[in-house]
């Protein structure tokens, strides 16, 4: 517990925690206010020039709620991934940067309890980070609706409203996974900057792999989070795309758990078999 | 400082047995082996690149040697044994921190990890170290002095039997270093053993109790800082540039060849060539040259300890 609370106050204390949550959600609302901008002027135009009516439906289903929940936590989940990712990196490399790992291990500290507490940290900072960027959500998407002329009817719906729960457990999930596969890349290359940019150029290989390969890809640690947030994945794919680029939910769900848990072992063992010379 | 009764001190604080590491085909220790008796200062030397990090880094577990032992505070000590670091405070290579959180934040988290400080350890450690203060800054604006001083705090967080420091006079100004010197004295005089390693050979001349001088990975002469200088005496005598050559032949003829060097790189004027004979010896030394026609320019005698490294290490810096 004396651990968990030095490694939170380290997180709660640093710069670069305000900074990516800062960038995150002006990142947010600033596009959910340019998806309204942009239905607005669609709306304006000519039928003929509006762009067909799949289009004109996603960007509904963006701004509308109650759908517009989950459209939300999907964004969150996948944009806030590459956040999540930096940040991960951030905190493991930092320790490698700072020469923090050296002082800890002298002072008897096991090396496993201690890259886990510092793991568990991470995941418990991106929960206000979770609930917060939803909030910032929220109030974009509103914001975003009324620029759209499509108003907020729908976001007090008490059947969505009663799933949210769960829909912001896997989006805090997702989160947890891509942040922990940061850490880990991080842990293995001694680097934050290592672990971000190995993390987020394996997040974009992926991205673009998908398009290739979509049967294996989808079992890939990045991919398996849309399959975690399908709900809100299905208003933006078609149903006949969504089972090529998809699992079942249960199946993604112990995958994003079995990569969680997986990072959380490898930054575990490469730190107990590592000879700390920097 | 804690007001706790001074523990007796192990016999051994720290030894080493045929301590043996290697960076790739590179040796870095070659069978070490050191002795610290416990309740002391021991000053551990050698010139760059001589294991020193290497072997400090092997007794707090950072790295794993390739073979010997290690033991410490009288038991045996592996790499993954991090329990026996709960009595070890330690400063290595350069004081790490995170420059975002001020000094008194530093030391919590620091103290987070590891055996637990006593309760107002932080702010007593703050004191001891001259930094209560600034306690509150960042740790990114302090001066590198201040670093060090933190760094000493944070390897005496948890009121260690023993405690290693690797260049713990860094960056520290005067006063720092009278203060530090103060601070580790009084260590060892409550019972505590310190082991210092050092390139400021006239600070370990003041500070140690024993010496121990390692060069290649190799141990060259360990043992209390008094015997081994009056072990070692020597005569410099300063000649002009042109009669150097010459007199250094006939003083290698005069000592033997490896009693002789010129202090090449010890920042001394040209000119200096030390004799390791005994002080008494200064005017046989004038003599010799006088009566081959060299005329020194400059005559002194002594016993200390730069001396001693100098001839140990061959005058590697």
């Amino acid at each position: 517990m004396r651990l968990l609370e030095g490694e939170l106050r380290k997180l709660i204390k640093r710069p670069a925690t305000f900074i990516t949550l800062g960038i995150f959600l002006a990142l947010l609302l600033l596009l959910f206010l340019a998806v309204g901008a942009s239905y607005r002027t669609m709306a304006a135009l000519p039928a003929q020039q509006r762009g067909g009516p799949q289009a004109q439906a996603a960007i509904r289903a963006l701004l509308q709620f109650p759908a517009a929940y989950a459209g939300m936590v999907s964004f969150i989940a996948s944009v806030g991934g590459l956040f999540a990712i930096a940040y991960g990196a951030a905190a493991a490399g930092a320790d490698w940067g700072w020469g923090m790992i050296r002082v800890a291990v002298a002072r008897g500290e096991s090396r496993s309890r201690y890259i886990l507490t510092k793991l568990v940290a991470v995941l418990i900072m991106l929960v206000p980070g979770t609930l917060l960027a939803f909030a910032v959500g929220v109030v974009a998407v509103a914001l975003a609706a009324t620029l759209a002329g499509l108003g907020v009817a729908g976001i007090a719906d008490a059947g969505t409203l009663g799933t949210l729960p769960w829909l912001l457990a896997r989006g805090w999930l997702s989160l947890a996974e891509q942040a922990a596969i940061g850490f880990a890349i991080a842990t293995l290359a001694r680097s934050q900057l290592a672990g971000l940019g190995v993390g987020i150029g394996v997040y974009f290989v992926e991205s673009f792999a998908v398009s290739f390969w979509p049967e294996y890809v989808r079992y890939l640690p990045f991919s398996v989070v849309s399959s975690l947030l399908r709900d809100s994945s299905a208003t933006l794919a078609s149903g006949e795309q969504l089972g090529r680029y998809t699992i079942d939910q249960g199946t993604a769900l112990l995958l994003v758990l079995a990569y969680l848990v997986a990072s959380a072992l490898l930054s575990a063992l490469v730190l107990e078999r590592a000879e700390i010379t920097g | 400082m804690s007001d706790a009764a001074a523990p007796t001190p192990p016999e051994v604080a720290l030894a080493t047995h045929g301590l043996t590491k290697s960076y790739g085909t590179t040796p870095a220790l070659v069978g070490l082996d050191l002795t610290v008796p416990g309740g002391t200062v021991y000053g551990f030397l050698g010139p760059n690149g001589a294991g020193k990090t290497t072997t400090i880094r092997c007794l707090v577990g950072l790295i794993r040697p390739d073979s010997g032992q290690i033991e410490l505070l009288g038991q045996p000590f592996t790499w993954r044994d991090r329990r026996r670091l709960a009595r070890v405070g330690a400063l290595i290579e350069s004081p790490a921190f995170y420059p975002y959180l001020s000094g008194r934040d530093n030391l919590r988290v620091i103290g987070a990890t590891g055996a637990p400080p006593a309760r107002g350890r932080v702010d007593e450690v703050l004191e001891l170290v001259g930094l209560r203060d600034r306690a509150h800054d960042r740790v990114g604006n302090y001066s590198t002095g201040m670093r060090q001083r933190l760094g000493i705090a944070a390897a005496l967080l948890s009121d260690p039997q023993l405690l290693v420091l690797d260049e713990p006079a860094n960056g520290l100004d005067p006063a720092g270093i009278v203060a530090m010197r103060g601070t580790l004295r009084y260590l060892a005089a409550r019972g505590r053993t310190v082991f210092v390693s050092s390139h400021i050979l006239p600070e370990i001349e003041q500070l140690a109790d024993v010496v121990g001088i390692i060069d290649h990975g190799r141990l060259l002469r360990q043992g209390p800082l008094e015997r081994l200088l009056q072990e070692t005496g020597h005569v410099r005598v300063r000649v002009t540039p042109g009669d150097a050559p010459a007199a250094r032949r006939l003083l290698e003829r005069f000592a033997g060849p490896e009693a002789v060097w010129e202090e090449a790189g010890s920042g001394r004027v040209d000119g200096w060539i030390t004799v390791r004979v005994a002080p008494s010896r200064a005017g046989e030394v004038n003599r010799v040259l006088a009566e081959a026609g060299i005329y020194a320019t400059g005559l002194e005698s002594g016993n200390d300890l730069e001396t001693l490294f100098l001839s140990l290490t061959a005058g590697r810096a």
